[in-house]
């Protein structure tokens, strides 16, 4: 499917464009600094096993000491085609590398209804780390 | 001498129990014993703790994540499974190696496992020639059931030409 049928976000472009994805199945994109795992998230503290976890992707990021962070975030496309921005809900760095973890709950966009996913990146505003 | 050292050591114990509290004695006590165990979970030969063994499984430290993950059914129907994770990142200069780092867990035997390799990822930036890469560890709840785990650490190889950072 062509990447135009995904318009990113106004002060967005797309870091790696979406593409087909199946929520449930682990699997990992990378380019440029950047390498996104798509995984099943944790599952709801107290859930008796059959309900279904958050969609989770993480995004590390990194090239050494000094280099430039760059604002991204994952961005999912359910079968209906509604877009949904993942919302970060932790993080890590170190030295040369770090991470951020988002989720999107399953109430918003069930496991098995997602269909592609995209990583955006802010166009300005990136700031340098570490 | 012996003798002395035996006098010696039951002072100390006389002063301890007269100055410190019972809650005090007994945070000691467990410290004392969390200790023992820690000093029993050895990293494997040529392998060094990057990531020290730690009885809290789950939680962020440095560029790493310990998690508990929905690991999906195999047949439809059946219930998803917790399944414990470790998420490893690491990054460094052009040229320069990454270490080798695995995912360790141990039950309450002390029987260590190593978990598997699940999937990961690298790029290198464009700009720096710097680069990244991401790993996710599983421990198969078959190898190890997320309930019968007691310890987590990572472990990274020794001689590596990687960053040590944490």
């Amino acid at each position: 499917m062509a990447t135009h049928a995904f318009p990113p976000a106004d002060g967005w472009q797309w870091h790696i464009a979406p593409a087909e994805c199946d929520g449930r199945a682990t699997a990992v994109t990378a380019s440029d600094g950047v390498v996104a795992h798509v995984m099943p998230g944790q599952l709801p503290l107290g859930a008796d096993g059959a309900v279904a976890p958050p969609v989770a992707v993480y995004i590390a990021q990194g090239g050494g000491e000094g280099y430039t962070k760059r604002e991204l975030r994952p961005v999912c496309y359910g079968r209906d085609g509604e877009r949904h921005a993942l919302s970060s809900g932790c993080g890590g760095s170190g030295k040369g590398a770090g991470f951020s973890g988002f989720h999107v709950e399953p109430d918003a966009l069930h496991i098995d209804a997602v269909a592609f996913l995209g990583i955006e990146v802010k166009v300005s505003g990136g700031a340098d780390v570490e | 001498m012996l003798n002395r050292a035996a006098q010696s050591q039951e002072s100390i114990v006389t002063d301890t129990a007269t100055t410190q509290t019972p809650f005090a004695a007994t945070l000691r006590r467990i410290e004392e014993l969390e200790r023992l165990v820690e000093e029993t979970l050895a990293p494997e030969a040529g392998w060094k703790w990057w990531r020290e063994p730690s009885d809290r499984i789950g939680g962020i430290q440095g560029p790493s994540h310990v998690l508990t993950l929905g690991w999906p059914p195999e047949e439809d129907g059946d219930e998803w499974a917790p399944c414990l994770a470790v998420y490893v990142t690491q990054g460094g200069e052009e040229g320069v190696a990454p270490a080798d780092r695995r995912a360790v867990a141990f039950d309450r035997e002390g029987v260590r496992y190593v978990f598997e390799g699940c999937i990961h990822g690298r790029a290198d930036r464009e700009d720096s020639g710097g680069w990244v890469e991401a790993r996710l560890f599983r421990l198969p709840p078959e190898t190890l059931a997320r309930a019968d785990v007691a310890y987590v650490g990572i472990e990274e190889k020794l001689g590596a030409a990687g960053s040590t950072d944490g």
